[in-house]
């Protein structure tokens, strides 16, 4: 415990003074809307700690789990614009709601201020490697051929653009729920689904040569495999982009917004923080500043829009 | 539980035992009519609809208390009005105390929870007191707000 | 298998006594947090790991699996002492362990639970070392499909734990089952029984519910049967030697519900999702179905201890072997071991064994150290406990109840989790009343949420036709020894 003790002494000591003219009139919390020990919280608490270290900000961070982040924003929306109330979450289940039951999600995207982006999660259509098909076009024929493939999906919009991809080519896949991207994975190591989205657990097995990429279902490309063409590339029109970002409450101040931003950009450029995030997420850290954050959010929502035939 | 580990449970009365399977009917019928179509959308496409499971516990809950009125079994806690009444108390004494923390915080409200209860404990010495409204809190907090950095109510 | 030369450096990386002292820390705070209702040992592990950062990879995850095999026998400690137990897997320890406590023999009931613990927890650690490569690949093979039947098996087991009542029984089945459905459901991702609450859509909190129906609800039974002068928590001990310890014969006694708790914590830990509390109660159920013998069962046999914590122990050895033998965490606590690693810079996956073999065999070494450190650590703290409830119940309940409120706080992210508790409890004392089983509400409940989403995992897959169940013959075997195993218990009862 000493040595732990002394260590903690040691990174509050080296902690360099606040370089921006902004600084916080107390701690910052920032509030994670997932739980304790998920990718998010993991990322949450990596940048945090990374922005402390810089800014010699007190940034103290809290889980606020519930709804895919919506109970966490919901609370966030509440607060105070001082720069003191930070959140992170991911985009996609906040604008599927914001899509599906508008009426019940007490906040819109102009309830809040963006900071920026974190990282986005490359999500992927995976196959095991000996499967009798290697794109999505085989993978339509598979399932045509042998009474439907079936697809392991952990979200939403996952689920709605396999409906796209079935009501445009007939192809009758059905869907398989999994509660999470490692049970993904092990139902295609064991054979038990024909193929499965996953958001970068399953980069380890490419390397062994387990599993193969079947389709990106990002906008772009996977950034680990340019090769592999998307699923909009093939011909549907649809893409899935779930961006991890920060926002605070409406009204925070533009030298707070800017700060702070800052600080976050800083971070994401810190190689203990690049490197945490390739082991952890598979990807490589993206920021975008505010405005450009801003603008993802409204394309999203429409993007989501589309997906749901609304 | 596991063959009444309660050494007072009393041996069931038939007519309470009806009781309960009364209770248990009127609650079925409650989630098949009211509670489930108001809180769950019905699909009609899917293998496992979100309807799906509720609805059967639902009706086995049915299914069961209708059984349980024909032939009441079971044991029954005992329940001393007196008891029952002070455990209501608590309760409420409790739910009051969440409803406070979310005002005035942890470090306040936790003391006077413990000071409430150990004063309906019969606890009048002040030794003990202290310990309980003041030492006990204060540990916890000091250990999980600057020890843990972790937040607190 | 990597080359000697790598275990044996790994074991020898272990050995050092930076590394024994931190796992004895490690363990002592296990033990600690374990006996405190709310903060089990995942929730401490997610706490701790941030402190680790200063530490070297094999310092940091001893460390973490002290905390974690530390905490696997504290939730026993305050289920025996009190009757409240402080981790939902130690649940069913409280069956037994809690009326030898009041017959006043805490320590023996605590040391039973110690033992059986350690005995349990070094087996699958044993299973683990030597065979984690080929169990996960078996486990691999079972689907959705097989996995379903698993638990309907456990089911099967558990519904021999019914009391008086089999209606009763099936009353509380279906009311957990129903309490599981509270969430987003698993194929439209609609949400059900919200009520306007966003925290609901993940469903309501495990912890939050168990020790609401369980330890708060004791609680508040304390605090309201209680009446007169100031009394101790606890009956007044007896001071005599065999009343406070566990004789070699008394150990042996047990051997066989010890060893059928190890068989069931390893296999059910071995496949992800079905957790420690279910493997607790399938081996307590087991075993008192099978194993008769001395003081009933629910009056202080010391074989429904064994039973219980040489099971729920046994699945954390167990958990890990999907996350070592092809990369796959089983468990939160294993996947809270892999963001150790990766705070340090380790890729976890399918290769971890290969390019990190020594690393491996040094958390091997460590574990083992640790179940020996939980033994010898376990001594010093069930003494502590012991005494400690010797305080007046003035102290002790209200003092255990604002541990709760703290415990679940920080676990479930808010006061909404401690409203949930104080609900829970609640709903437990009235159910009690009417003499319906809490304890088999929270199982199926706790195995509900899994249930379901495999129930839709497996009919998607059999394409909803049961005659494409003839490609499953592990299910069929599963499923047909389900029917054999409820219709025997049924008429032995």
């Amino acid at each position: 415990m000493k040595r732990l003790l002394a260590g903690l002494a040691a990174l509050a000591l080296t902690a360099a003074p606040a370089l921006a003219d902004w600084s916080p009139k107390g701690p910052i919390n920032l509030y994670i809307g997932f739980g304790a020990g998920g990718e998010t919280d993991t990322l949450g608490r990596l940048v945090a700690e990374e922005m402390k270290q810089s800014t010699g900000w007190n940034i103290v961070v809290d889980n606020k789990p519930g709804g895919g982040g919506m109970a966490m924003f919901t609370q966030l929306n509440k607060m105070p614009p001082t720069g003191q109330f930070l959140g992170m979450g991911v985009t996609m289940p906040v604008l599927v709601n914001l899509t599906i039951r508008p009426d019940e999600v007490p906040f819109t995207l102009d309830s809040f201020t963006y900071i920026g982006t974190v990282a986005l999660a490359e999500l992927a259509i995976v196959a095991p490697a000996d499967a009798p098909f290697d794109d999505l076009a085989g993978l339509i024929e598979f399932s045509k051929a042998n009474g439907g493939a079936t697809i392991g999906f952990d979200a939403p919009p996952q689920k709605l653009l396999v409906d796209v991809v079935n009501a445009q080519s007939g192809a009758d896949m059905r869907l398989v729920s999994m509660e999470s991207s490692a049970e993904a994975v092990q139902n295609l190591l064991g054979g038990h689904v024909t193929a499965a989205f996953n958001a970068g657990s399953h980069i380890p097995y490419l390397e062994t040569g387990e599993l193969k990429m079947i389709a990106g279902a990002n906008e772009t490309r996977p950034s680990y495999s340019p090769d592999t063409p998307t699923v909009e590339e093939a011909g549907f029109g649809v893409y899935v982009d779930p961006w991890y970002y920060i926002a605070a409450p409406k009204g925070l101040p533009e030298e707070a917004q800017t700060a702070i931003g800052d600080a976050l950009k800083a971070a994401l450029d810190s190689d203990t923080v690049k490197t945490a995030i390739e082991n952890t997420m598979h990807t490589e850290p993206v920021f975008k500043g505010p405005a450009e954050t801003r603008a993802m959010m409204e394309a999203g929502l429409a993007n989501v829009k589309t997906l749901f035939g609304k | 539980m596991d063959g009444g580990r309660d050494p007072a449970a009393a041996s069931l009365s038939p007519a309470a035992g009806r009781l309960v399977g009364l209770a248990v009917l009127c609650l079925a019928g409650l989630l098949w009519f009211g509670l489930i179509p108001a809180q769950i959308e019905f699909y009609d496409q899917g293998f496992m609809r979100p309807q799906t499971l509720p609805l059967i516990c639902a009706g086995g809950i049915g299914i069961c208390g209708a059984l349980l009125v024909l032939f009441p079994g079971g044991q029954m806690g005992r329940s001393d009005p007196r008891e029952v009444l002070r455990g209501a108390g608590v309760l409420a004494l409790c739910s009051l105390a969440v409803w406070a923390m979310g005002y005035w915080g942890f470090l306040i409200v936790a003391p006077v929870l413990a000071l409430i209860l150990a004063l309906g404990l019969g606890e009048r010495r002040l030794f003990w007191l202290a310990i309980a409204t003041l030492a006990l809190p204060l540990a916890i907090w000091l250990v999980v707000e600057p020890l843990l950095g972790r937040a607190l109510p | 298998m990597p080359p000697i030369e790598t275990i044996l450096a790994g074991f020898a990386d272990a050995f050092t006594v930076l590394n024994l002292a931190f796992v004895i820390m490690g363990v002592a705070i296990g033990q600690f947090v374990g006996a405190i209702p709310g903060i089990g040992p995942v929730m401490a592990m997610a706490i701790a790991i941030p402190f680790t950062f200063s530490l070297s990879p094999l310092v940091a995850i001893s460390f973490l699996v002290g905390i974690n095999k530390g905490g696997l026998f504290g939730g026993a400690i305050p289920a025996v002492l009190i009757n409240t137990p402080g981790t939902p897997d130690a649940a069913a320890t409280a069956f037994d362990g809690y009326p030898l406590a009041a017959s006043g023999k805490p320590r023996k009931a605590a040391k039973m639970a110690l033992y059986a613990s350690v005995t349990g927890d070094t087996f699958s650690d044993l299973v683990l070392i030597v065979a984690s490569a080929p169990i996960a690949v078996l486990a691999l093979k079972l689907g959705p499909v097989e996995i379903c039947a698993v638990m309907i098996l456990a089911f099967a087991v558990i519904a021999g734990l019914v009391g008086d009542s089999l209606l009763k029984g099936l009353v509380a089945a279906f009311l957990g089952l129903l309490m599981s459905t509270i969430r987003l459901d698993p194929e439209q991702f609609s949400p059900r029984f919200d009520f306007g609450y966003f925290q609901l859509y993940d469903g309501l909190d495990l912890v939050a519910v168990a020790v609401g129906m369980l330890a708060v609800a004791e609680i508040v039974r304390r605090i309201a049967t209680a009446g007169g002068p100031p009394m101790p928590a606890a009956t007044p001990q007896i001071d005599t030697r065999a009343a406070k310890t566990v004789s070699w014969a008394e150990y042996w006694s047990c051997r066989g519900a010890m060893a059928r708790g190890a068989l069931i914590g390893t296999a059910l830990g071995a496949l992800p999702g079905i957790g420690s509390t279910a493997a607790a109660f399938m081996s307590y159920a087991a075993t008192k179905r099978t194993d008769p013998g001395g003081v009933p069962y629910g009056q202080g046999n010391l074989k429904g201890i064994a039973a219980t914590e040489s099971a729920n122990s046994a699945v954390m050895g167990a958990n890990l072997i999907p996350l070592l033998g092809i990369g796959i965490p089983g468990s939160v606590s294993a996947a809270l071991l892999i963001s150790a690693f990766v705070i340090h810079g380790i890729q976890p996956g399918p290769l971890l064994f290969r390019t990190q073999g020594e690393l491996i065999y040094g958390l091997f070494g460590a574990m083992l150290m640790a179940n020996l450190c939980n033994l010898l650590v376990g001594h010093l703290s069930l003494r502590a406990w012991t005494t400690a409830v010797k305080a007046p119940a003035s102290l002790i309940f209200p003092g255990a109840l604002i541990f709760c409120i703290a415990g679940v706080y920080l676990s479930s992210g808010g006061l909404f989790g401690v409203a949930v508790m104080f609900i829970s409890a609640a709903v437990s004392l009235v159910l009690t009343g009417a003499g319906i089983p809490v304890v088999v509400l929270l199982i199926a409940f706790f195995l509900g949420r899994r249930f379901e989403t495999a129930l839709s995992q497996s009919l998607s897959i059999l394409n909803g036709d049961p005659k494409n169940l003839v490609q499953h013959p592990v299910a069929l075997i599963l499923l047909a020894l389900s029917v054999v195993l409820a219709v025997w218990m049924a008429r032995r009862r």
